[in-house]
């Protein structure tokens, strides 16, 4: 499963996101979450919970 | 002819433009709920007898996107589908006698400051009471915060303060009880916005107070996240730095329209400010907040424009290194003081300039990002995939 989440440096709508795969991790829409940055793409960061 | 009443009709809201727009639609539908007519934010589902378009008539590309979606709501009303189309906001502030003449078929146009007499055509009473409380059209974790509304800036550029006025502060207290309320229904983050939020408290407390309210916003419960939008540069309040360094709820994070760096372009578009004042500010801003991420806007193609002054843009960027960066191209408004000058730098040669400015900044956003992998990030999530593909990037750009 995929989260799409924001990061403090990320307004909605404007910036970019956090792209945060999440296999063995049942997560919550709306909730904070942290996450370790693993890649980056010129625009989004891939990220997995931390 | 049918005569329906309209109470009980489902009236389907549509917000162009901007964040503050939207702030204003949550509060028109917050008074249509408390007069018990339903509304729905930009519903393609349910079937609504009554339209009401909330415009925006900021540049030449969002004035057509306005156009264009009274025209295919008139057309719609024309077939019968509808049966009240009613247009508000900022495009029918400035242009209401055009639109009267050009667009048949609008029942209503109404200005930014006309809700009562729109709620009146709909057989609703304005309900004072009610003020601060919206019905929201943002995802739950996330909500606008109007601190202000209008602008007392002369950018020579800017048609706002034609549609918005003067500059109106919200009080303090007004806000932290806006905030508090926003809390108790789920909101994480709020983001603060204004047509110039630095501006505030000058109208009502004589002196900036965007960083006593800052600190006040900052103890509301249950807001995690506070963001600033809209931070003019010119008379920056410094004292916001120590707020965003010293409350961990507010983001080390700036929006501040910049718009250019050449001084004879800042002194056109009467920015109130410098180059040199500009590097200075950015300079402190870091010093200050160890870390801040920093969102600018810029304008390619604003009337004198040459060849050294765009050049001289880039040189900038690249020195500054901001985080999140936007451009457009300067757009000839009417009634503004730019309006004056003569609009001579060629559409295409604004194109290539606005190019240029995304490259560039494409490379410096790439490295920025690279910098951060291996790092631990706070993150709101906001949407659950079951593919990623499917999360298709958005432009830079915005409005």
């Amino acid at each position: 499963m995929y989260y799409i989440g924001r990061s403090e440096a990320d307004s909605p709508e404007v910036d970019n996101e956090v792209l945060i795969e999440a296999k063995d991790t049942y997560l919550r829409v709306g909730s904070f979450v942290n996450c370790k940055i693993t890649s980056a793409g010129e625009f989004d960061l891939f990220a997995v919970p931390f | 002819m049918r005569t329906k009443s309209t109470k009980n009709n489902r009236v389907n809201v549509i917000t162009l433009g901007c964040s503050k727009n939207v702030v204003d639609s949550e509060v028109l539908m917050g008074q249509l709920l408390a007069n018990d007519i339903e509304a729905v934010h930009e519903s393609k589902t349910m079937a609504s007898d009554i339209v009401i378009i909330n415009t925006c008539g900021f540049i030449d590309n969002a004035k057509q996107e306005s156009i264009d979606t009274i025209l295919h709501f008139a057309k719609e009303k024309a077939a019968g589908k509808i049966d009240k189309l009613i247009v508000t906001g900022c495009l029918s502030e400035r242009y209401k006698p055009d639109l009267e003449k050009e667009i048949p078929n609008v029942d209503h146009f109404f200005g930014t400051r006309d809700l009562p007499l729109l709620l009146n055509t709909l057989g609703a009473d304005y309900k004072n009471e009610l003020v601060g409380e919206r019905m929201l059209t943002t995802p739950r974790h996330f909500a606008y915060l109007k601190i202000s509304e209008g602008c007392d800036r002369p950018c020579s550029f800017c048609a706002i303060p034609l549609m918005r006025g003067n500059h109106i502060s919200k009080p303090i207290e007004k806000l932290v009880a806006e905030a508090t309320e926003l809390a108790a229904k789920g909101t994480k983050e709020l983001l603060l916005i204004a047509q110039d939020s630095t501006y505030y408290g000058l109208d009502i407390y004589k002196d900036r107070k965007l960083a006593d309210l800052m600190r006040a916003l900052a103890k509301v419960e249950g807001i995690e996240w506070i963001r600033l939008h809209y931070a003019f540069p010119s008379g920056f309040p410094e004292d916001i730095l120590d707020v965003m360094r010293e409350e961990p709820t507010i983001c080390k994070y700036l929006d501040i329209p910049l718009q250019h760096i050449s001084d004879a372009m800042l002194k056109s578009m009467r920015r109130g400010t410098t180059r040199k004042k500009t590097y200075e500010l950015l300079t402190r801003i870091r010093e200050k907040v160890p870390g801040i991420t920093i969102r600018t806007t810029m304008i390619a193609g604003y009337p004198g424009e040459t060849e050294q002054d765009h050049q001289e843009m880039l040189q900038f960027i690249k020195e500054a290194r901001f985080d999140r960066l936007g451009i457009f191209t300067y757009s000839h408004e009417e009634n503004t003081h730019a309006y004056s000058l003569i609009d001579d730098v060629p559409e295409e040669v604004k194109q290539d300039r606005v190019a240029a400015v995304m490259a560039l900044q494409q490379e410096i956003s790439a490295e920025i990002n690279e910098a951060k992998v291996g790092r631990i990030e706070k993150s709101l999530l906001t949407e659950k995939r079951e593919c990623i593909i499917l999360a298709v990037r958005k432009p830079i750009l915005r409005k």
